[in-house]
């Protein structure tokens, strides 16, 4: 063995003397230190007496631009077990995206056009939807509420119920669900198949930052369209419930109507819209991210799509008891 | 080099009809979709049995990343604690501006047997389940898979859809069993231990109004809903087209539709199971 690597070396060290000297000498120990052989084994072919503090070392173009975080996270990665670290590498990378999302909001220049492109967008797949999951689950909390307070005999109350339930819970719930079932696996889906054609990384060799022209737009437009969005369902859900009390379980048209805002005050509206909007800037976040790091063709992106909508929901439940608590503080 | 074509008569009462004809061929062709996996159970059950435990287990535990965080029994749990616990939250509070606080257990027990957990058990249930079997399917589809089963000779339709949907529908009886459970715990912990109220007050009010009735009547729009919901995604999945960006616009449309299917499940079994009489008593 050993005769065999002395040989290697010794022919090592007559290549290197017949090459002309490399650029990279500074960092390299000269050859002849063990020129009597004391080690047993080979000298390596570069020993480096210097380690340079070069955090992106072996990092490819398109993870150097971006931030310092995620550049971090890659680092931390690579010097520990990458399947162990797969989740909270995720996560990392997610708030990392999330961060360059909010530093490139103002901006310039804002892609105004994509924005409003979105937003038409994200409106016009969401409103039907919205309607169509707000008059039923409207419809089904009212006649829980009316066969619960008929039995009290307070039935003149049945537009107190029907105007919490939708402004608290139903009307932004209801927004989010469909702007995340709708918009937000869409823009994913979209997102996604670009990546997987390599056109963000195009769009990284022309200059032009993918988060600030794809992913800001994308994020505001589905804020703002979820906030739009859960005032049509409080109203769309709010006539259902309506319709249904007079119509269906007998209720006094000008009792529902004149209950309505017994506890139901612009304090709980504007709770509910500050939620929609915060779920709508989580949804977007999250398509978004799960978007630009999909990976494995069609197989990936509808792996993608699935954890878009998975993630979604969990983020907005989490969120939903956080923003409920704070908001009964306020209202109450 | 374009070359003019006159239009025709009536052009656009002729797109509109053609809208019009395109919207009921497309239910035509979910309904007979739907006809035909339901008849495949019985192929399914009589072939591909061992295809229909694999998936039974892939469902429950998942696979990827969500499986990494706990897979489908996770998200499940944790969409209806945190329901759960919103129930404590918005029903103490509100109860409480009446001096009425005492009423919380009952709040969980009528509304979260009624309402909540069927509504938000098949949300999770479209969102896990559901979107991975039309993401699966859909790919297979991409890849000319289901045409290659085809090719040799298995029942594309008895294979893929029957067994998903048979397998949803199993997996939906122990899911649902956690999301109540859940439920109940997270209500009665906020209200117990966060707002303090004592648990002999809790338990009284829930034990009287929890009617164990409702229970079943619960499981049964659950395991209906689930059926919908298997149905609805797995005719997204098998009939995806439009290579990568296809499989996730079928995942979201599969979604959106099995969320609408599934709420309007439960509210037309919730008027045929509780109807005008509501099978309420306050007054015992």
């Amino acid at each position: 063995m050993t005769r065999f690597d002395d040989q290697e070396s010794s022919a090592v060290d007559v290549a290197r003397e017949n090459s002309p000297p490399e650029p990279v000498a500074l960092h390299r120990k000269p050859a002849d230190t063990d020129r009597f052989n004391l080690r047993t084994e080979p000298a390596p072919a570069t020993v480096l007496t210097f380690q340079p503090p070069q955090l992106d070392d072996g990092v490819d173009a398109a993870s150097r631009e971006r931030s310092w975080t995620a550049r971090f996270a890659d680092a931390l990665a690579r010097s520990s077990s990458a399947r162990a670290t797969k989740p909270v590498r995720a996560l990392g990378d997610f708030f990392a995206m999330a961060l360059d999302t909010f530093m490139l909001i103002p901006r310039r220049p804002f892609a105004w056009r994509e924005f409003l492109l979105q937003c038409w967008f994200v409106a016009r797949v969401s409103l039907l939807p919205t309607m169509l999951l707000a008059i039923p689950l409207d419809v089904l909390l009212i006649f829980t509420f009316n066969i619960l307070i008929m039995d009290f005999g307070a039935a003149d109350y049945s537009g107190t119920g029907a105007a919490w339930g939708t402004v608290t819970q139903v009307g932004p719930v209801v927004t989010v669900l469909v702007v995340s079932g709708a918009g937000a696996t869409a823009m994913c889906a979209d997102l996604g198949a670009r990546t997987i054609r390599e056109e963000l990384d195009a769009l990284r060799v022309m200059g032009v930052n993918p988060i600030q022209a794809l992913v800001v737009p994308r994020v505001l437009a589905a804020t703002v369209v979820a906030t739009l969005l859960s005032s049509v369902v409080i109203l769309v859900g709010l006539i259902g419930c309506f319709v249904f009390s007079v119509f269906v379980q007998h209720v006094v048209p000008g009792a529902f109507l004149a209950s309505l805002t017994t506890i139901t005050h612009a304090a709980d509206l504007i709770v509910s819209w500050v939620k929609a909007a915060v779920f709508g800037l989580s949804a977007g976040l999250i398509a978004c991210y799960k978007g630009i790091s999909v990976g494995g063709g069609p197989a990936g992106v509808g792996i993608a799509v699935n954890e878009t909508v998975v993630f979604t929901f969990v983020a907005l439940f989490a969120i939903n008891i956080v923003a409920t608590a704070v908001g009964v503080k306020i209202t109450i | 080099m374009t070359i003019g074509v006159p239009s025709k008569q009536y052009q656009r009462l002729r797109n509109l009809a053609a809208v019009g004809v395109n919207s009921l061929t497309v239910i035509g062709t979910q309904a007979q979709f739907y006809a035909k996996t339901l008849v495949s159970i019985k192929d399914a059950f009589a072939r591909y049995r061992t295809e229909m435990v694999r998936l039974i287990a892939q469902m429950s535990l998942s696979t990827g990343t969500l499986a990494l965080i706990g897979g489908t029994v996770a998200v499940v749990g944790f969409l209806t604690l945190s329901v759960g616990s919103l129930v404590g939250i918005q029903g103490y509070n509100q109860f409480a501006s009446f001096g009425t606080e005492a009423l919380t257990g009952f709040a969980s027990a009528y509304f979260v047997t009624r309402l909540l957990a069927p509504v938000i058990a098949g949300i999770a249930l479209a969102a896990t389940i559901g979107a991975g079997a039309t993401a699966q399917m859909g790919a297979m589809r991409i890849n000319e898979e289901i045409d290659a089963l085809e090719v040799i000779g298995i029942r594309s339709i008895a294979y893929l859809a029957s067994t998903r949907v048979v397998a949803g529908v199993t997996v939906v009886i122990p899911l649902y069993c956690v999301a109540m459970l859940a439920a109940y715990f997270s209500a009665r912990f906020t209200t117990t231990y966060v707002y303090g109220q004592s648990t002999g007050v809790y338990d009284h009010y829930f034990h009287t109004f929890l009617n164990p009735i409702d229970l079943i009547w619960s499981f049964f729009q659950a395991i209906a809903m689930a059926t919908v919901i298997m149905l609805v995604h797995t005719y997204y999945g098998f009939n995806a087209s439009g290579g990568p960006a296809g499989v996730g616009e079928a995942v979201g449309r599969s979604v959106r539709t099995s969320l609408i299917a599934a709420v309007f499940v439960v509210l037309f079994l919730s008027l045929a199971i509780y109807g005008q009489s509501g099978n309420f008593h306050y007054a015992g």
